[in-house]
């Protein structure tokens, strides 16, 4: 287990704390003396603007100090408990704190504040104990301002907080683009990070003329390396900017980063609680902007997210709108940035490399993050065992099943993080439907990208020559192709099914009209019985045609109640298939994205606003080259111009709309799916794994497919 | 994406038998899921027990059959501000659900902890109550009011609340193994058992069904404490605490059980 920490800061002694020390281990911290270990340059705020911060701020910005160095100091990373059954996360830090407004801090609401703010980052458990501070931090002289004008930034809107990374820059790129004065408050953990946030704000400044101030604040820990997950880190982080817009009278503080990432839904089943950062999740900014207007005593203190209803993709594509995609090569998103050489700036490994990789290149700007920045190939490079490799299992799995979730799943399966960022807006439902939304518009850009890496490698995949532990082999499944000319015999190509003894009854799936309803065994399920609800028809129908490609406007008939005419089944005159091909398909759809793979499907209503949107972006990318005279850029902008209109041309007509195909077909395929969907709705409340099997094997659209893999066999009648 | 711990399984005989059981020789076949989850359900065994006396777990258990039998009521939005959640009078399914996690969040501030138990549990009843109700209530975010109210009365039966009582103990043993064994299928990844991502995902979906199918042993169990219990003496949180002990227990033998089977 983890021991829990009594942490004595600025000075406060040891001696008489017998009971407050019992069984913990013993951390003094000091960022007064010189020579302290934690190292806070109040001056980094305080000399830009010449003026000294209130008592209670300074308290606030030592807090934050200790927090983050004493989270440093405690290692999650311990042996397991309970006969190696538990794993150890939740630390307990009880903090014995001089400050100089004890008054103030020693109010029982502002501790729960404090410790609710830092237990929803960190899942840990928080005490404090204020104290009176005795020693005032030695004075720091207040270098000259230089040619630095701090004035017109007084009373700006909000501060911003800037990491260097795509998001804040992007959040910058729109600030400055519309005119806005941006205060950039930087938190400074190492000289590397440093410069390159202060190189972005110069390239800003040049690019758009927009008054920009950068404070980079130097907080660090020495030797408090112990546990690199650091979730009260962002605590410090606004703390800084708090100061900062306290000082300037700012209307509060901003944080940029887009919604995928700061709901920052799990990967995988193992990340619970805040194993998944919430750095900028709704919920913790509405914990710090609640703390900090106490702090502040500014009850109309703000600290928001602009982005939180847009994915990275569209973030990324907001820079190139914005005329800065040429820029983008100045961000960094890797998370190792001590560890990078100084011309390759991203390990290529890591969630952040990927996650950056993936939405530059679905939202078109591939040419601007070139993959030499990269140290090793996001998606063909070799993964060492461990966190290299489940990140490059689970960020494409995640997307995936995602992808093939409807809206309702979505809900039910990620119920308690959807709760817990769509509670912190007005409109509760209506918030959440647009982070499902969101969601599903991430998923389906990462979904397109990994096909379009798939399909790049393909012969290298079949050859055998891409590394097994690289991305696009995981997500390709290159065990089949390396083995099966070996050991064919070896490779079990059949998905994993539930654990499955002969059928309750006879051993067989039964799906059959007994009466007035119907009887239905599954495996070992069963055998259930149903109403005869228009959804049972239509899928007994299928059952019974296995591989067959039904049309919609058959179905309709069947649903009534009659067999249809062999002229309903000849009217969509849609050839016979091959039956091994319907089945290809069915395997083809977990990777294959409409309107992204090339296949002459028509768009839907989301595909074809994103398809119209893309067009938007390209036209003024194309725009902008031109004007520039960078004819490369203008090539490429064009070319992907051509290429959404014709896309977007194919599927709408001379007014903009979809070409609609024939009332009554498309009012059959509707129907028919309805009848489905609820009938498969009611199997899951009797049968979970049958409707499981039956919602993966009905293929729908303007004629039905039932088209099991593997095969499974019925009896109908 | 941000940041995301993840880790790796912990070093014993019994984990490596997990290790061995998803990883081992030739493909993954239908029966190997139900021995690898006994497996795991061994190796975790103690971490499940400790869950009985987790006041998150236990809380958020009474709240699922608090809304079920708020819903008997003709002044269900009053009963149910009773135990803290607050309902508007054209409130949807996905509100209830606003409702049920905010309460149990508010008694995880006020126990002053959290825990990988108590939040698995709290997602299990969020996932089994949109799911289940979400089949009555026509959507999750529309048909509030009335229809909201008579979506849920269908679980408030000794019957449907068996049902709910299967859904809520079926996902929260399928979010308990996933646990522990998705850092095992990431680790095995590649192999000729799990050969692609796909084949995790067909993993886990069969690992849910499994679980799904093994917590019918619990179902009636929940249907007749639920009925029984709150016509002798009133569903509390101590009779609650009493329950989940015995069901656990049943949820775990009954893997053991499969395992000596197969």
């Amino acid at each position: 287990m983890i021991q829990a920490r009594l942490v004595l800061c600025s000075g406060a002694e040891a001696s008489g704390r017998g009971r407050l020390a019992r069984g913990r281990k013993l951390l003094n911290l000091d960022t007064l003396r010189a020579g302290g270990n934690t190292h806070l340059k109040i001056e980094n705020v305080s000399k830009v603007f010449a003026k000294l911060l209130p008592p209670r701020v300074v308290d606030l910005l030592e807090i934050a100090a200790y927090v983050y160095t004493a989270d440093c100091e405690a290692s999650r990373e311990r042996a397991w408990m309970d006969d190696k059954a538990t794993e150890p996360w939740s630390r307990d830090f009880r903090f014995v704190v001089p400050v100089r407004d004890l008054d103030f801090w020693a109010q029982p609401e502002i501790s729960h504040c404090l410790n609710d703010t830092l237990s929803f980052l960190s899942s840990d458990v928080f005490e404090f104990r204020f104290e009176q501070l005795h020693k005032e931090r030695p004075v720091q002289p207040y270098l000259e301002i230089g040619d630095v004008d701090h004035r017109p930034f007084h009373k700006i809107d909000r501060v911003t907080m800037f990491s260097g990374g795509l998001d804040s820059f992007a959040g910058a790129v729109e600030a400055a683009a519309n005119g806005s004065k941006i205060v950039a408050v930087s938190h400074r953990p190492a000289p590397q990070t440093h410069a390159r946030q202060r190189n972005l704000c110069r390239l800003l400044r040049e690019r758009y003329g927009a008054p920009m101030m950068h404070v980079p604040v130097l907080v660090n820990k020495h030797g408090f390396d112990q546990e690199s997950t650091q979730r009260t880190r962002t605590f410090l982080f606004a703390a800084l900017g708090a100061a900062v817009a306290d000082v300037l009278g700012a209307g509060g503080i901003r944080f940029y980063e887009n919604g995928v990432t700061s709901l920052n839904w799990p990967l995988a089943q193992e990340v619970v609680r805040s194993r998944a950062s919430r750095s900028t999740h709704p919920e913790a900014l509405q914990w710090l902007q609640e703390f900090l207007r106490l702090v502040l005593a500014r009850p109309e203190f703000v600290v928001d997210n602009p982005f939180v209803f847009h994915t990275k993709t569209e973030v990324v594509a907001s820079i190139a709108a914005r005329g800065a995609s040429d820029l983008i090569q100045h961000t960094c998103s890797c998370v190792h940035t001590m560890f990078q050489p100084k011309t390759q700036w991203h390990c290529g490994r890591c969630g952040q490399c990927i996650d950056r990789r993936i939405a530059i290149l679905a939202s078109g700007q591939g040419q601007r993050d070139t993959g030499d920045d990269y140290v090793s190939d996001v998606f063909a490079g070799r993964r060492k065992e461990g966190y290299d490799r489940n990140i490059a299992v689970n960020y494409p799995r995640f997307a995936g099943e995602l992808h093939r979730m409807s809206e309702a799943e979505v809900g039910s399966a990620y119920n308690a993080e959807l709760v817990r960022a769509a509670r912190c807006f007005p409109r509760v439902g209506d918030t959440a439907q647009q982070f499902i939304d969101m969601h599903k518009r991430h998923a389906a850009a990462v979904c397109a990208v990994l096909a379009e890496q798939v399909a790049a490698h393909s012969e290298d995949l079949v050859a055998g020559k891409i590394d097994r532990s690289s991305l696009v082999a995981m997500v390709a499944g290159q065990e089949h192709f390396g083995r099966a000319a070996a050991e064919p015999e070896t490779v079990r190509s059949e998905p994993v099914t539930v654990s499955a003894p002969p059928a309750a009854a006879t051993g067989q799936n039964v799906f059959a009209k007994r009466g007035r309803g119907w009887t239905v065994a599954f495996e070992r399920y069963g055998p259930l019985d149903f109403d005869d609800l228009h959804g049972f028809r239509v899928i007994g129908h299928l059952l019974e045609h296995k591989r067959e490609r039904v049309p919609a406007l058959a179905l309709v008939v069947v649903a009534r109640g009659r067999p249809p005419s062999a002229e309903e089944i000849r009217f969509s005159d849609v050839p016979e298939p091959d039956p091994d091909e319907v089945a290809d398909s069915m395997e083809e759809t977990a990777v294959e994205q409409p309107g992204f793979g090339g296949r002459e499907e028509r768009l839907d209503d989301t595909e074809r606003r994103d398809t119209a949107r893309r067009l938007r972006l390209a036209k003024q990318q194309l725009a902008r080259a031109e004007l520039r005279g960078d004819q490369t850029e203008a090539a490429s902008a064009s070319k992907d111009v051509a290429g959404l209109a014709a896309v977007l041309n194919r599927d709408t007509d001379a007014r903009g709309r979809s070409r609609a195909l024939d009332d009554e077909i498309e009012h059959a395929r509707k129907s028919v799916s309805h009848n489905i969907t609820y009938a498969l709705n009611v199997i899951r409340g009797e049968c979970e794994p049958l409707w499981r099997h039956l919602d993966g094997s009905i293929r729908k659209g303007y004629d039905f497919t039932y088209a099991p893999s593997p095969d499974h066999d019925w009896i109908t009648e | 994406m941000g940041h995301q711990r993840l880790g790796r399984i912990a070093k014993s005989r019994k984990w490596r038998a997990v290790v061995d059981g998803v990883m081992g020789g030739g493909g993954l076949a239908s029966d190997d899921i139900g021995r690898i989850a006994a497996l795991t359900l061994d190796a975790a065994g103690p971490a499940l027990r400790n869950g009985t006396n987790d006041a998150v777990l236990r809380h958020t258990f009474y709240l699922l059959t608090q809304i079920a039998l708020a819903a008997r009521e003709p002044d269900w939005r009053g009963r149910l501000a009773g135990v803290g959640i607050t309902l508007s009078e054209d409130a949807s399914l996905f509100d209830l659900t606003v409702g049920l996690h905010t309460a149990v969040d508010r008694q995880a501030r006020l126990a002053g902890y959290t825990s990988d138990l108590g939040e698995m549990a709290q997602q299990a009843a969020g996932e089994a109550l949109a799911a289940l109700a979400g089949n009555q209530a026509t959507t999750l975010f529309g048909s509030g009011g009335e229809h909201l109210q008579k979506a849920i009365r269908g679980l408030s039966t000794r019957v449907g609340f068996a049902e709910l009582g299967q859904a809520f103990f079926g996902r929260f043993l399928s979010r308990f193994l996933g646990f522990y064994l998705s850092r095992v299928t990431a680790q095995a990844a590649g192999s000729s058992r799990v050969p692609s991502v796909a084949a995790m995902s067909q993993f886990d979906a069969a690992l849910e069904a499994h679980c799904w199918q093994s917590a019918r042993i619990v179902q009636d169990f929940c249907g007749q404490w639920y009925s029984k219990t709150e016509y002798v003496e009133g569903i509390d949180s101590r009779n609650t605490s009493r329950f989940m002990a015995v069901a656990l227990r049943k949820l775990s033998d009954e893997l053991s059980q499969q395992r000596a089977e197969g």
